[in-house]
């Protein structure tokens, strides 16, 4: 189950949103177009993508369990094992996502889409201790 | 309100095509956070493919409904006006190509 929680915007994306930015689109692609951190590489990979949310504090775990103290994110890709969308845990144990560059939504699970979206599968979990309020 | 230079108003034909191509793609893409494969979508690419006709459609678009149209305006130009510490921005990197087609006249 998912409840919509902001309007629709092409501003930002999911990975935007999940390392906690409103204001710009994180993608790496090859011709720089888009945001990605200085320190990261740009490649439609699942280790570059490890390794920007590395750079924002994170690290790999277990699960979608809500742990106390800690902050999730959820990486997601498709069959050929390219990222298509990540997701930010709450402290309520439910999910944030905005989706493309459609709305945000909270969701029950890491799972838990419009029938609309195919964001594949999560290929891995990361937590970083949360962030003083 | 169109802000097409003179000499670059499109045909009708042209236009309806080219507004048919956004459509299908706006509506294919909405639920991506990946630029290629926005970009790589068959209606962009026939949107790249119609070349320098399209440009100033494109900056029209951008300029009434920003959406991400720098790939194909710097596949057909070759150009890439949109300063470093702005990528990523939607509306600064709009501003840049509208800025870019008023200095070398696609729009005014």
């Amino acid at each position: 189950m998912f409840t919509v929680t902001s309007p629709a915007s092409p501003v930002y994306n999911c990975i935007a949103w999940a390392a906690g930015d409103a204001t710009r689109w994180w993608w790496p692609d090859a011709f720089g177009f888009y945001y990605w951190p200085d320190q990261t590489s740009r490649s439609e990979t699942l280790d570059a993508f490890t390794a920007m949310f590395r750079g924002l504090g994170y690290e790999i775990c277990e699960g979608s369990r809500l742990e106390a103290g800690f902050e999730k994110v959820a990486i997601y890709v498709d069959g050929r094992a390219r990222p298509t969308h990540a997701a930010r845990q709450l402290d309520n144990g439910n999910w944030t996502s905005k989706l493309g560059q459609e709305v945000d939504i909270q969701h029950d699970g890491p799972n838990e889409f419009p029938a609309t979206c195919s964001y594949g599968v999560v290929a891995r979990f990361m937590r970083r201790p949360s962030l003083p309020a | 309100m169109s802000t097409l230079a003179k000499g670059w108003e499109a045909d009708a034909d042209l236009i309806a095509r080219f507004q048919a191509l956004v459509a299908e793609w706006k509506r294919e893409v909405a639920w991506t956070s990946s630029s290629s494969e926005m970009a790589m979508h068959p209606a962009y690419q026939q949107i790249i493919g119609m070349g320098q006709v399209a440009v100033p459609l494109l900056l029209r678009e951008l300029e009434q409904r920003p959406d991400h149209w720098f790939w194909a305006l710097r596949a057909i130009t070759a150009v890439d006006p949109v300063p470093a510490n702005h990528r990523g921005k939607l509306p600064e990197m709009a501003k840049a190509w509208l800025d870019w087609g008023r200095l070398n006249g696609y729009t005014r």
